[in-house]
């Protein structure tokens, strides 16, 4: 009898794994290593290297035998390396902390036993924001890295850095950038020369290199970076956070927002926060000639929340852009985002706006994804092995890989912009019949503006269509829109459609970021300012129930569900404001426009950090009733 | 600390002992961590030249810092988003106050120091800089007794002599070879050559 129930069981697992494209599949680690998985990578042979957050390589030759294959530590004691590349099993690079190191073992004896620094031309202090993110390696053998902001949610020393540290704000940047080049992305030669290529990232965690050699990297949402990106690197350019402007050759002083937002370059592609995650990772290309699905060519991006996203990137006029979409999401549930604590750090927005922007698609079984997907590899047989560390922004830590079926996914292949729209082209035949209903098309747009706050999104409205014409074989379908514009992020949902045998779109939605039409014209209105006033929530009521969600989210980690404050999580030297505390200096003694203020804009010299560019002033409001209605001065004194 | 936090502290705690609580076997001395020191510039190392003898080795303040019987805790590195510098877990019997102490051809001329790496050795850790582009090494282990550390530098030809400022705390001993000193605590080694310096604690570590 248990042995019918093994054989059912057996089938059942097989029948679940048939219904997906993908399958998800744990990597189980050795014994004694750190599940901290910090970067990921294949030796020209298939072996298999990992790094993690605590500073060891490892290496297997085998990696499809998991656990039990034949892993050793090949090197340890790095400073948080987050990025490594591996030329054989005996020489290996890393990005540290501090330096490029090149591991070396010499001996033969599979250990590591010479750490050489390649390069450490720039410059960082102890902040615990500072990473060194990468690697990369182009054809000419230069190796590519980026620094990251440091936070002044933390402390920054002043010790002994390498070189003088400047204090110097270029604008109003709540992220410095104190130490030489931070906040740049970096090009050492192969001799070890540095050559700083292009500034202005806040947090650039993700590298990658196209199969043509182009230089891509993601960048994080925060202050003056109004959604994560990813962004063409081209020598000399700046890509919109000010802090690092101040490292170039020609910085002659602090600039206003205008001429700032005059010398940023745009982003290829625009990964809109919530909707396609918040912090994304490692871009890589799928080169793997089929073996991964129907996408090859096109990049894949892992995401610290429990989401992969893939883009597909076209040339117009002369430059990048393209459209981003969902790939593989876990099914965390709705009830979990109406829930939800802050302890996945979803960064959206709970209730209404939370349904919109996060939803279930595709809705999983089996292994699911876990979140803090930094770094990813395509192994030599087509699978992509995703390395994951969520240290203090979530829970979960390992590696994972991501198997193609074989079976063909329901997906939008393509969106390509045309002279009056968008070409989409399906992975399959669909059924043509909805494909012709309008009612199965919604396409809207938005923008984002470039402010010191980062900022939701702004002049959002209904895109109306035009005409629509299927070609035969119902694959490709070509949209004309009403009023076509640049400057704006075009987003396309299809929830209604299915395929021609049935099956829905596995992720029915699509974000194109239109820099640029065919004929080069760009955007030319205000790139800091709305081109409409932000609509007000509710007839501009603010909504204590919305503020409760609100702050359950994004509030809560730090000033805890109850209001009281306190230490924050691994530092218990910085305080979050006690919303109980009571009298003239307690926090919610300060007049509405003030509070409002600091929620936006952040506290100086505090840890709070700015809420501007995720909330819209209506949710900021609701927030703020909240806190009036839960911890307010109305009902009897609380703590002093 | 929510539940979850203590759950995933509780899962992590094995995994961090390895890194730093765990003393191993004398085979896997010495073994060097990049991390945040105490005291000391960004990205230092702590050395584990023992189970027992450990120091703090700090490019950017020119070498060795703070020498002490005991071992180093990595666990304040490794918690959460933001971290603490590790920690000293023994008692330090040399604290140095001068920064870089080394100089080539002028005592008193303060020269760019580049960090280049390290190799291990048997029993030993072999750290490489360069002092205005000449290269010079120092090789830490711990002496005979293990109780100790020995430093051995060795100077570049062309570089001119090399000058060692060498402090002598209340808590340790400390021996200088290969070179003459000049002038109380200000040693000077000849172009090439090399210099042992060895410093032990005074008192009797405990057990």
């Amino acid at each position: 009898m248990t042995r019918f129930f093994s054989i059912l069981l057996a089938l059942s697992a097989v029948s679940l794994r048939a219904d997906h494209t993908y399958e998800i599949e744990e990597i189980p680690l050795p014994e004694g290593m750190v599940p901290e998985i910090s970067g990921v990578a294949f030796t020209p042979q298939g072996s298999l290297v990992v790094v993690n957050r605590p500073g060891e390589v490892w290496l297997t030759s085998d990696p499809a035998k998991g656990a039990k294959g034949p892993w050793r530590r090949f090197a340890f004691g790095l400073h948080e390396p987050l990025g490594v590349l591996a030329l054989s099993e005996s020489e290996i690079f890393v990005t540290q902390r501090p330096e490029l190191t090149r591991l070396l073992d010499t001996d033969a004896d599979g250990i590591a036993d010479r750490y050489e620094t390649i390069n450490d031309d720039w410059c960082v202090t102890d902040n615990w924001h500072e990473f060194t993110f990468g690697l990369r390696r182009d054809r000419e053998g230069n190796f590519l890295l980026a620094t990251g902001l440091p936070d002044v949610a933390g402390p920054i020393s002043t010790r002994h850095p390498r070189v003088p540290l400047s204090e110097e704000k270029v604008h109003r940047e709540a992220k410095p950038s104190p130490g030489l080049y931070e906040g740049w992305v970096l090009r050492v030669a192969p001799d070890g020369r540095m050559t700083p290529v292009a500034s202005g990232f806040r947090t650039a965690a993700g590298l990658g290199l196209s199969p043509e050699g182009e230089l891509f990297v993601t960048d994080q949402q925060g202050d003056y970076i109004a959604t994560s990106t990813l962004v063409h690197v081209q020598p000399g350019r700046f890509y919109g956070h000010p802090a690092s402007l101040k490292w170039r050759e020609d910085y002659a002083g602090p600039l206003d927002l205008e001429t700032l937002a005059a010398r940023r370059s745009p982003e290829a592609v625009a990964l809109p926060h919530g909707s396609l995650g918040g912090s994304p990772g490692e871009p890589v290309w799928d080169t793997t000639g089929g073996k991964f699905g129907p996408f090859e060519g096109q990049v894949f991006i892992g995401d610290f929340t429990k989401l992969i996203s893939r883009v597909f990137l076209e040339k117009v006029a002369g430059e990048f852009q393209g459209a981003a979409f969902p790939f593989i999401r876990d099914a965390i549930g709705l009830e979990a985002i109406q829930a939800n604590r802050g302890s996945d750090n979803l960064t959206i927005p709970a209730g209404r706006d939370g349904l919109k922007h996060f939803r279930d698609v595709p809705p999983r079984s089996g292994t699911p994804l876990r979140p803090g997907n930094m770094r990813m590899a395509f192994a030599p047989d087509g699978s992509l092995y995703v390395g994951q560390t969520t240290r203090g922004w979530g829970q979960g830590d390992g590696l994972q890989r991501l198997v193609w079926s074989g079976r063909t996914p329901v997906e939008i292949e393509t969106m390509q912009l045309t002279a009056r729209g968008f070409r989409l082209v399906f992975t399959t035949a669909m059924d043509r019949a909805r494909l012709a209903d309008a009612k199965t098309w919604r396409v809207s747009r938005f923008r984002y503006l470039y402010l010191p706050s980062g900022s939701p999104r702004v002049d959002e409205s209904p895109v109306e269509i035009r005409d629509l014409r299927i070609d035969e074989g119902e694959r490709r379908v070509e949209l004309d829109l009403a009023g076509l514009e640049p400057g704006f992020i075009y987003e396309v949902e299809l929830e209604a459609l299915r395929s021609a045998d049935g099956r829905p779109v596995e992720n029915p939605l699509a974000f194109y970021t239109l820099n640029r039409l065919l004929d080069g014209r760009g955007f030319t209105g205000p790139l800091s300012a709305p081109l409409r006033p932000v609509e007000e929530t509710r007839e501009g009521v603010p909504d204590p129930e919305s503020g409760r969600r609100l702050y359950a989210t994004f509030c809560a980690t730090c000033h805890q569900p109850d209001g009281s404050g306190g230490g924050l999580p691994g530092a218990p030297q910085l305080a979050a404001a006690n919303f109980r505390r009571r009298g003239p200096d307690g926090p919610l003694a300060k007049p509405d426009e003030a509070l409002l203020k600091i929620i936006a804009e952040g506290a100086e010299g505090k840890p709070m950090p700015p809420f501007g560019g995720v909330l819209k002033p209506g949710q900021i409001r609701d927030v703020l009733a909240y806190l009036r209605a839960a911890f307010g001065e109305d009902d009897a004194p609380l703590d002093r | 600390m929510n539940r979850h936090r203590s759950l995933l502290l509780a899962a992590l705690l094995p995994f961090v002992a390895a890194l730093s609580g765990d003393a191993g076997t004398e085979a896997d001395y010495p073994r060097v961590f990049r991390t945040f020191m105490p005291d000391s510039g960004p990205s230092a190392f702590a050395v584990e030249l023992t189970p027992s003898l450990a120091l703090c080795y700090d490019p950017l303040r020119g070498g060795v810092g703070e020498v002490w019987t005991g071992s180093v805790d990595l666990s304040p590195t490794l918690r959460a988003k933001i971290n603490e510098p590790a920690k000293v877990d023994g008692k330090p019997f040399y604290v140095p106050t001068l920064v870089h102490p080394l100089r080539l051809g002028d005592p008193s001329a303060e020269l760019e120091h580049r960090f280049k790496g390290y190799r291990y050795e048997a029993g030993a850790v072999v750290f490489e800089f360069t002092l205005r582009g000449h290269p010079v090494s120092e090789t830490l282990r711990a002496d005979e007794g293990g109780r100790g550390l020995v430093r051995e530098l060795a100077f570049p030809e062309g570089g001119g002599p090399a000058f060692l400022r060498v402090e002598k705390p209340a808590a340790a001993e400390v021996r200088v070879e290969g070179g003459a000193e000049v002038e109380p605590g200000l040693w000077r080694f000849p172009d090439g050559g090399k210099a042992t310096v060895r410093i032990l604690p005074k008192t009797p570590a405990a057990p």
